[in-house]
């Protein structure tokens, strides 16, 4: 990042916050933030230090170890609910409850009323099914929504800068191939797609897990982009060892704009519902997959506009007539003037997102059955309409969510129109 | 040219969703033939296999999936014979890792000849051979193949000597497979090679059928796609439709008086109301309708979901039993639409305020009122008119929620079943009507703009 682009940062950051709303946003979620990032020491059922029988333990950072596979887990008696364990001392999380830890005597409790062991933990936000803490479920869904909407809106942009940089850049009359690319090229991608299939076929048992299904589809794609990538490298070569000239203009705005308009006709939520159905394994990356997978057309779409713009600028034409070639002119100059309206475009699409995880939750597709999500904590109020606070609490925090980030979208939108 | 680029999106479209459509889970043909397995509902396993075979070829699932493949230069057409996707998988497993197509063949093939024996009242006795013949078909792991080969060895069976010409030739061609299997290596297997099928393939047929209006037949219940999809398409139109009108009605009035001063205090208010709007998920406010409204703790007022028991005798009574029911359904999408439309709104108003035009009106003397509507708002009607079309499908896909926790027998409610029912037939068909409603809403958008303004056009270079 050079000083040029670091001073723009900082202004934008700065003009983020001069208004009274979108500096709550900001702050609202950093908040958010902190609270995923840290919500195994907010909400657990188990102390973050506590002392039984003079002996001292630190059983979240035994879990972690323990997931990582650096130690076994430590338990003074093995089995039992840490609540019901008698302390010298201990030290517990704000919130004493996992967002899917059960508490049976106390099944949708309001506010306040629920406790356990004796008023020793209480459910300040009540409970839901099978007396789940609707508190600790926040915190826990606040992990999710982040990840969903960070994640999927990180690949999102990936795709979308790749495809709309190159589709607003070259246009439709600035791309050129000789014919042997051209055959080189398409011979690749077939290729390339059969052996993607073949070795996912070969190496892929019906048992293996989600993580293996997963491992073995990339390495096979690997290789098919790798045949891709061969012959496409092959095509070029002999051009320049025969000195073929590049004369067959191949209309990039076009071809890639005809893609993004496929995919904005699918219809979104059904494409979500649909495909996160067909998975027989639930996970939260799936969703992440399939949410980048239909939004990175909103982004293709700004940044190509941008692009046409940007191409016609002075200093790329100078850059071209240095000499520089297409591919680093892009990379270098018009690229990294064509970000400030892709923020905006995180900023809405990490809103849409998250509202469209929080749906598919709700309905009970998606991500896996452990995990709380607040969509899956809203749809316990359809079982119980008289429990308020089921409807009211994980409501309020997708819609507080998706309005912070609109309003850091609206506010970046009249930053970058000034 | 604006409608060649409609059919090849919607060539490309249909594409996408035939190739989703095969990576579903399930077997459509296991599905209706209801019994996996050749049992003694049928004479002989021929007779298994010929009921298979006329079900595929009913649903044309015994065809090759498009018009060409690549396949392994090892593998043959026959591969298409094989009726029904799990089988023809299973065989495209063994044969990768075994090498030799004719002998997975024939190892197929025994192997339902010996489960077909198996589930025959001769065959009842040997419950432990049948337990583990379950578990060796479609399975392409070694080792379970192996240990069921050790157990067929050991097992005698009398003087039935077919069943005994059948136990040694599956014995061989197991041991064929793992020959196979230990050669390695096998450079037949890595070169692709084209094969060409004409249009006897699933995928023009599906297509070709699609384009006639022939839907095909639910996977759950059996009956036509279509008839499920009409049942369901009048309440959504019907839903839709009023909400739509709904918002107009509401939004309009806001959006001009709004434009009369920017930034003055209407103004600020639509806009953080329409933000608002837009940030309310609706299966929230359609939940908080339900805990409120609907139930006795809290105002009774709304049934929680339904379209009531239609008991009612006249006609009319009938109408406002159904009424009284949309009522919050209606109220849920008609928010969904009006933060779209007032957005829509505000923006068109404000840009077509700061044109000349309404300078001279305003020199001209004339009132406020007249300037608003007269001329303000008539030439921002275009794009308002258009926006209809986009903002359809929207709240169509808006509504499946809505009508989900409503229990209203909509589009959106039968989709939601159908993947939960994995009925894929139904749910595949109304996603492309859905894309089709999409596509056929930017083509009349686009349309009405080329009529309505000269000075856009389509043609090449000025496409946007």
């Amino acid at each position: 990042m050079s000083a040029q682009q670091i001073q723009n940062t900082s202004t934008a950051w700065q003009k983020l916050r001069t208004s009274r709303s979108s500096t709550l946003s900001v702050y609202f979620i950093g908040l958010l933030l902190l609270v995923a990032l840290a919500g195994d020491f907010i909400a657990n059922d188990k102390p973050i230090y506590c002392k039984v029988l003079g002996q001292k333990y630190y059983p979240v950072f035994n879990e972690y170890a323990h997931q990582l596979g650096f130690s076994d887990r430590q338990h003074p008696d093995l089995g039992t609910d840490w609540h019901d364990l008698t302390y010298e001392q201990s030290l517990w999380p704000l919130i004493p409850f996992s967002g899917s830890s059960l508490d049976l005597e106390n099944a949708y409790q309001a506010p306040f009323t629920g406790a356990k062991k004796n008023n020793r933990f209480k459910h300040i936000l009540g409970t839901g099914i099978l007396g789940k803490d609707m508190a600790a479920g926040i915190v826990e869904g606040t992990r999710v929504a982040l990840i969903v909407g960070i994640f999927s809106m990180l690949l999102a942009v990936f795709i979308g800068l790749l495809v709309g940089s190159i589709a607003g850049y070259f246009g439709d009359n600035y791309f050129h191939l000789s014919w042997l690319s051209i055959i080189f090229m398409l011979l690749g991608l077939l290729l390339g797609g059969f052996y993607t299939h073949l070795f996912y076929q070969l190496w892929a048992v019906s048992s293996s897990g989600l993580f293996m299904t997963l491992l073995l589809f990339a390495g096979s794609l690997g290789i098919g982009i790798f045949t891709f990538a061969l012959f496409l490298f092959l095509g070029l070569f002999l051009d320049k060892l025969f000195s073929i000239p590049c004369k067959q203009t191949i209309p990039m705005d076009i071809l890639l704009m005809r893609m993004v308009e496929i995919v904005n006709s699918l219809p979104a939520l059904l494409v979500l519902m649909v495909l996160a159905g067909m998975f027989e394994v639930r996970s939260i990356w799936i969703v992440v997959f399939i949410i980048a997978f239909i939004k990175w057309t909103g982004i293709a779409k700004f940044v190509r506009a941008e692009l046409l713009q940007i191409r016609s600028m002075d200093y790329v034409r100078a850059a071209k007539s240095a000499g520089s070639d297409d591919w680093s002119i892009l990379w270098n100059h018009a690229l990294p003037n064509a970000l400030t309206p892709v923020y905006i475009t995180i900023a809405f699409g990490i809103a849409g997102a998250i509202l469209l995880e929080s749906t598919i939750s709700f309905l009970g597709i998606g991500i896996s059955q452990e995990i709380m999500s607040w969509g899956k904590m809203l749809a316990q109020a359809r079982q119980k309409p008289s429990a308020w606070w089921l409807a009211v609490f994980p409501g309020l925090m997708i819609f507080l969510c998706v309005v912070a980030f609109n309003i850091i979208g609206d506010k970046l939108r009249t930053i970058y129109k000034q | 040219m604006r409608l060649g680029y409609f059919v090849l999106t919607f060539i490309a479209v249909s594409l996408v969703l035939f190739a989703l459509s095969r990576l579903a889970p399930g077997d459509p043909v296991d599905k209706y033939m209801a019994v996996d397995e050749p049992d003694d509902r049928y004479e002989s396993y021929a007779s298994f296999m010929a009921r298979r075979q006329a079900i595929a070829s009913e649903y044309h699932l015994d065809k090759p999936p498009f018009y060409l493949s690549i396949v392994p230069y090892r593998l043959s057409k026959d591969m298409y014979q094989l009726s029904g996707r799990r089988m023809r998988k299973w065989y495209k497993q063994l044969v990768y890792s075994s090498n030799c197509p004719s002998i997975v063949w024939q190892y197929i093939d025994n192997l339902g000849q010996l489960q077909s024996f198996l589930n025959s009242p001769d065959g009842a006795q040997y419950v432990n051979l049948k337990s583990e013949i379950q578990k060796v078909k479609y399975s392409d792991e070694l080792n379970q193949i192996r240990s069921f080969a050790k157990l067929l060895q050991i097992i005698d069976f009398e003087n039935r000597t077919e069943i005994i010409t059948l136990k040694q030739n599956l014995l061989s061609h197991t041991t064929s497979l793992f020959e196979g299997y230990r050669s390695g290596f096998q450079l037949s297997m890595f070169i692709p090679k084209i094969l060409w099928h004409g249009s006897r393939n699933q995928y023009h047929h599906w297509i070709k059928n699609f384009v006639q209006g022939d839907f095909g037949i639910s996977d759950f219940d059996r009956r036509p796609v279509k008839s499920r999809i009409w049942e369901a398409l009048s309440w959504t139109l019907w839903i839709n439709v009023i909400s739509i009108l709904l918002a107009y009605l509401i939004s309009i009035p806001l959006g001009v008086y709004s434009a009369d001063k920017v930034g003055g205090k209407l103004d600020r208010f639509v806009s953080l109301m329409s933000m608002m709007l837009y940030a309310l998920p609706s299966f929230w406010v359609a939940t908080l309708c339900i805990t409120f409204l609907t139930s006795n703790e809290w105002l009774h007022w709304f049934p929680s979901g339904g379209l009531g028991r239609g008991e009612s005798t006249s006609s009319l009574s009938r109408f406002l039993e159904i009424g009284y029911h949309l009522v919050l359904p209606i109220f849920c999408v008609t928010y969904l639409a009006l933060a779209f439309i007032i957005r829509q709104v505000r923006s068109t108003m404000q840009e077509t305020m700061r044109k000349d035009f309404i300078k001279t009106a305003e020199a001209k003397g004339l009132g406020r009122r007249q300037i608003l509507w007269k001329h303000g708002f008539r030439n921002s009607l275009l794009p308002l008119i258009t926006l209809f079309s986009n903002i359809l499908p929207a709240t169509i896909a808006g509504s499946v929620v809505v009508e989900i926790i409503f229990s209203i027998p909509g589009m959106g409610r039968l989709a939601f079943n159908g993947i939960l029912q994995q009925d894929w037939n139904l749910v595949f068909t109304i996603m492309m009507l859905a894309t089709l409603l999409t596509l056929l809403g930017n083509l009349f958008a686009d349309l009405l703009y080329l009529r309505a303004d000269p000075r856009i056009s389509y043609t090449k270079n000025t496409a946007s």
